[in-house]
């Protein structure tokens, strides 16, 4: 799609943004309300044929559906930075070597892309294993791995060998994907961009080829803009299906506020979960800047043996559902002496350690690019350490910092999959608390909470990105910006 | 069976490209023979890569006509015009052995594999990289791969051949050597190549005509002798070799010449087509030459400035004139700073130009 010369492009990158900043059952509330049982298209149809389609949207159909549409966007980022970083130079060469467009994209491009491509499939696959809110809510008597685990754990079995059993077959999948695809792309992975030279233009696509990524592209975007649509309005509408008349309801419900005799009474029944869910996203989210860009730092600077090794773990740890680690745990924690089970501090625990590597990345990424006769030069003139720290350290790395923050912030609202194992009464989740909505079918109060979610969400990356003006933002995007560098150049 | 070039003749007829407001070429028109080694030099930004870039194909130009031997060429892709091109970064496809690297323009034009094979192998060993061609292209050096890219252009025996500033990625002791390698395969095979570069020693190592741009216009057309020794403005008496730019008049023409008075001293020159009037002396720093002062009048000066450089002396003489740069060869009678001298020009070397445009 960098390649079509399409007008809407910035557009079509704003939709793709969009779901990396959206609660990852989002999708399927509004593929619900789309094609539920008395979903806008299905009662449509039902109108004009007179024939109900049913409940075939939960189950199978439903949650490949949600998935495709949720992981498109993670395939089209990582699939940006492949294709932009093929080098205009080959095409030209090759088209001033007689080929023609066609015999170019088959002999050139799509050899130097498939790397790329084999790693958006494989990423595609690693998440729709390990994701869990998507078929939680349209699977319906279908089950995976992932809401099997979940089953086993918070369901009337309460069998935790059956889901540490589960968790390690998903993880056995999970980790064999990545390494096949760490295997493959070691050998076969070329960045072709010098950084010297020419600056060509990309010849245009093929015309037949053209014409597949528009009908594939534009149908996508249509989709996408009106699932976003639904996301927003449903929330303003009585009963979805039913009763169309406007109403603010379900927002009262769930952020409703009161004056009483003791000054502002929260009684909406969201606020416990939504100031959980900020404090613990607050909390964690500095945390993990610090200790990821701290690990960053003695990383770049202190050169020691297992930094390799280092490296390796911050990718394979991408690899790991998150209900794995939610079972695990759990499993560690809810026994003497660390007992954390049900704590706020085991919630921050878990999204320090899960993020921290994208803080890492981000970190050791700008790092490196700060020559370390700058730090010296800056000691040298009398500064002392600290003062080299914040003088000219931290300035330099406030793009990383920035990464880090948002991106573990944003993990942190709306991380679902090991989460839900984690919360307790007390300590509840945003995420987790839709998740309970859905299951008893009261989807207005769901889809006004999570249309909520997603606004402070993006408010708060475009206040980051107004004050400091740092441009790549968003849960995958960043992790991908992190992770292209040592996917694409080095042989991971 | 042996490469050789079916070198064609390349012609531009008041050839313009804009990209949007800015105007990359603006009607520029010339005319190559085949056969010839000819170079586009020229500050970075001046429209040299266009130029080329429209003669491959990868470019359209917006307006004006071009012509590659009898044919013309102006909407032709490059996919169909019989023209290869050298990169600056070589554009070596870094999946492909150098061998099929070589092979892939014979390839993808329907050659069998076994000629294209023989093809490959005669081109690889015209570059002198015989035995590498089951390498990748990450595992040569700079200037294997610049071989490979070439050997990959020549062996579709084009009737152009294009380079784009084919050396700046090189070490400057390899860039000598492979712009002699260059030049040979040019002169053996009878190629008709058009070579870009910013590098003025370059241009005049390896050209049969240069052609000087400047601002998306051609500054001035020749050989390296005629722009080193006749230079028509200030702007190529500046950017092929060094000059000292001297404002003087030309008071009158006669027999031919003309009379140039630059602050009292009056010359005679060659009056290149330029009227009487306000013009500019070009002095080449060799030209000038420093004596002891004799007192009887002339042109006299201080020495600012001695530098010894091995090869040669340079010296800054202030006089009335302005600051003159001077190269002197002569050991024998080197002039300490401080030191007052006559100066006097030779007769080449000092030459009337127009003020640039
Ligand atoms: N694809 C393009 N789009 C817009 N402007 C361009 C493009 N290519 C070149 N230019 C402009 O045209 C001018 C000439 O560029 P170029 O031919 O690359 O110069 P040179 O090779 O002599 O350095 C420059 O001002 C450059 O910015
Ligand atoms: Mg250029």
């Amino acid at each position: 799609m960098t390649r079509t010369g399409f007008p809407a492009k910035k557009l079509l990158r704003v939709l793709t943004v969009l779901p990396i900043i959206t609660p990852p059952f989002v999708i399927s509330l509004a593929i619900i309300l789309l094609f539920g049982r008395s979903g806008a298209v299905t009662t449509s149809i039902e109108f004009v044929t007179g024939f109900s389609p049913g409940r075939w949207i939960y189950g199978l159909p439903g949650v490949w559906f949600a998935q495709m549409l949720s992981f498109t966007p993670i395939a089209f980022l990582i699939m940006i930075g492949v294709v932009r970083g093929v080098s205009p130079a080959m095409e030209e060469a090759s088209q001033t070597l007689r080929a023609d467009r066609w015999k170019t994209f088959t002999t050139v491009t799509l050899p130097l892309i498939r790397p790329g491509l084999a790693n958006a499939f494989l990423i595609g696959f690693i998440e729709g294993m390990a994701d869990f809110g998507n078929p939680l809510v349209l699977g319906g008597d279908f089950e995976v791995l992932s809401t099997s685990i979940f089953y086993a754990i918070v369901g009337a079995q309460n069998d935790q060998a059956r889901a540490a059993v589960l968790a390690l077959v998903l993880l056995c999948f999970t980790l064999s994907a990545f390494f096949v695809q760490r295997k493959w792309l070691g050998r076969k992975s070329y960045t072709t961009v010098t950084g010297k030279g020419d600056s060509g233009i990309h010849p245009h696509l093929p015309r037949r080829l053209k014409w597949l990524v528009y009908s594939t592209a534009l149908p996508w975007a249509a989709l996408t803009f009106v699932i976003y649509a639904m996301i927003m309005f449903g929330g303003f509408v009585k009963l979805w299906g039913y009763d169309h008349s406007f109403t603010l309801m379900h927002y009262i419900e769930a952020f409703g506020i009161e004056w009483g005799p003791q000054g502002i009474i929260w009684s909406g029944a969201a606020w416990n979960s939504f100031s959980t869910t900020i404090m613990i996203a607050a909390i964690s989210a500095p945390l993990t800047a610090g200790v990821g860009l701290l690990t960053a730092y003695v990383l770049v600077r202190q050169r020691f043996g297992g930094k390799d090794a280092f490296e390796f773990g911050t990718m394979l740890s991408f690899a790991i559902p998150g209900t794995v680690i939610g079972v695990s745990y759990i499993l560690a924690f809810n026994v003497p002496p660390i007992e954390l089970t049900g704590t706020g501090a085991i919630l921050v625990l878990c999204f320090i350690f899960r993020n921290m590597p994208v803080g890492v990345r981000a970190g050791i990424a700008s790092m490196s690019q700060i020559d370390r006769s700058l730090d010296e030069s800056s000691l040298t003139l009398g500064a002392n350490s600290f003062t080299t720290l914040r003088k000219v350290v931290l300035p330099l790395l406030r793009p990383a910092i920035v990464a880090a923050l948002t991106f573990s912030f944003v993990r942190a609202m709306t991380a679902i999959s090991a989460v839900i194992f984690l919360v307790s009464a007390r300590y509840d989740m945003a995420t987790s608390y839709i998740i309970g909505r859905v299951e008893n079918g009261d989807y207005g109060l769901a889809i006004s909470y999570s249309s909520t979610l997603i606004l402070v969400m993006l408010s708060v990356i475009l206040l980051v990105q107004y004050t400091v003006g740092e441009r790549k933002i968003g849960r995958r995007g960043l992790a991908m910006d992190q992770k292209r560098p040592a996917m694409e150049a080095s042989p991971v | 069976m042996t490469l050789k070039g079916k070198a064609a003749s390349v012609e531009f007829r008041g050839v313009t490209k804009a990209f949007g407001e800015v105007v990359a070429v603006n009607e520029v028109s010339f005319l190559i023979e085949a056969g010839e080694l000819i170079t586009f030099l020229g500050p970075s930004g001046c429209g040299k890569t266009t130029t080329l870039r429209m003669v491959a194909g990868l470019e359209m130009p917006t307006a004006g006509q071009i012509f590659i031997g009898e044919t013309e060429v102006t909407n032709l892709p490059a996919t169909d015009r019989d023209v290869s091109m050298v990169f600056q970064s070589y554009a070596l496809f870094p999946h492909m052995t150098v061998a099929e690297n070589v092979a892939y323009g014979l390839v993808v034009g329907g050659t069998d594999k076994k000629s294209a094979r023989q093809t490959a192998e005669e081109g690889i060993r015209l570059v002198g990289l015989e035995g590498y061609g089951q390498r990748m292209p990450s595992e040569l050096s700079g200037g294997q791969q610049q071989r490979v890219a070439v050997a990959r252009a020549l062996v579709l025996e084009p009737q152009v051949l294009l380079f784009d500033e084919p050396l700046s990625n090189l070490d400057a002791k390899l860039r000598r050597r492979m712009r002699e390698e260059i030049r040979d395969l040019q002169q053996n095979l009878g190629l008709t190549v058009v070579y870009v570069t910013h590098d003025q020693s370059e241009a005049l190592a390896v050209s049969d005509r240069i052609v000087v741009m400047k601002n998306a216009v051609i500054a001035q057309v020749g050989s390296p002798h005629d722009l080193y020794e006749r230079p028509i403005d200030t702007f190529v008496a500046d950017f092929i070799g060094d000059a000292n730019l001297v404002g003087a008049e030309i008071t009158r023409i006669e027999n031919g010449e003309a009379v140039v008075r630059m602050d009292g001293i009056e010359t005679r020159r060659p009056h290149q087509g330029l009227r009487p009037g306000p013009v500019h002396v070009a002095i080449r720093p060799e030209a000038i030459l420093l004596s002891e002062k004799t007192g009887n009048g002339g042109l006299e000066g201080q020495v600012t400035k001695a530098v010894y450089l091995g090869s040669h002396l340079e010296y800054s003489v202030a006089c009335s004139l302005g600051e003159l740069f001077v190269i002197d060869h002569n050991f024998d009678k080197p002039v300490k700073r401080g030191a007052e001298v006559s100066i006097t020009f030779a007769d080449r070397g000092v030459n009337l130009v127009r003020q640039e445009s």
